[in-house]
């Protein structure tokens, strides 16, 4: 059978007009591509809470600590790596401190005493980690924690406590 | 004069435009699917932790987040999830209400009598929310049998977070 072809302008032919459709199109491709604000994949530090509870501090330290203090003093966090005080950044390091205009207190040093320490540590049973035990006081910004943690987790350390009131299990 | 009228000549030239409204669309639709998903999570601008692993959940790993962030006034809030603000204490009935809902548990080597629940929970708080309220966090998870806790943080930095700051 001969395929009939349709002569243009035939009126039985409906054609629709795209324009209008592709220029809404464009511009709601547009506003979506604008209003996208990509996230940062978020990585996570892992951490076990004790299973029973935590260790009281009534309890004999058996062996070597380190315990890196934080401290706010006025909206200055000072920092004790034992019984040496952290210095100070010369200069605002973070995108924090650039927005609050206050130092820090510097991070490498907290790594080389750690770094020092875990190398000078000799465990009691002649396998464990060095015990870190870092104490901030509550208003201590949050990402100076994570900062001694990072290090931590740089230094291969996994005996990491958090000193922290007691608080009575029910 | 009479004006001569051009004849208009086809010469048969179609574009075809249905491949590229078919991908303009799939363009709209992925931004508007990226665009819900950014906002489901509460503005935290994390710490920056080099040491930080991006994993992903196993299959039968229940994460619960708790989000630390500072509302409107400037004042630090804790939500479970994406809910409403929380005392400590309300935090840790919340946590105890999810631990009875997900209902499973594990046992405790140091105390056989109290199980242990297998729920996970991801700590996502503001740089520069006081560090206690991970205090409150932890006693809540510990209270609530939770035991296996994440600090969330950023690999790196790519734009400043207080850009739009005064």
């Amino acid at each position: 059978m001969a395929r009939r072809r349709k002569a243009k302008g035939d009126p039985g032919e409906v054609e629709t007009d795209m324009t209008s459709m592709i220029d809404v199109v464009f511009l709601l491709l547009i506003f979506f591509m604008l209003a996208t604000k990509f996230k940062m994949p978020e990585g996570t530090l892992r951490s076990y809470l004790p299973k029973n509870r935590g260790e009281s501090n009534s309890r004999p330290i058996l062996s070597e600590t380190c315990r890196i203090t934080l401290m706010n003093q006025g909206g200055q966090v000072i920092a004790w790596a034992d019984q040496s005080q952290v210095p100070l950044n010369d200069q605002l390091e973070s995108d924090y401190e650039q927005f609050t205009g206050v130092a820090g207190p510097n991070l490498n040093f907290i790594e080389d005493y750690i770094s020092g320490m875990k190398s000078r540590y000799v465990p009691l049973d002649g396998n464990g980690s060095l015990p870190v035990v870092i104490d901030f006081a509550k208003e201590v910004p949050y990402k100076y924690v994570i900062d001694v943690l990072n290090i931590c987790a740089r230094q291969e350390i996994v005996n990491i406590a958090f000193a922290q009131p007691e608080v009575p299990l029910e | 004069m009479a004006s001569k009228r051009a004849k208009k000549i086809d010469y048969g030239v179609d574009m075809d435009m249905t491949p590229m409204i078919d991908i303009v669309f799939l363009l709209i639709v992925f931004f508007m699917v990226v665009t819900e998903l950014s906002v489901q999570q509460a503005v935290v601008i994390l710490p920056v932790a080099n040491e930080a692993k991006v994993e992903e959940p196993q299959p039968d790993q229940v994460i619960l987040v708790v989000n630390v962030s500072f509302n409107k006034e400037n004042k630090q809030i804790i939500q479970l999830m994406n809910g409403s603000p929380l005392t400590p204490k309300e935090l840790e009935v919340a946590l105890k209400g999810e631990v009875a809902a997900h209902g499973k548990f594990e046992d405790n080597p140091n105390n056989p009598e109290v199980k242990l629940s297998t729920l996970h929970v991801t700590i996502r708080c503001d740089q520069g929310a006081d560090a206690g309220n991970i205090h409150s966090i932890f006693a809540a998870c510990q209270k609530a049998r939770i035991y296996q806790v994440s600090c969330s943080a950023i690999n790196e930095r790519l734009e400043d977070p207080y850009a739009d700051q005064p």
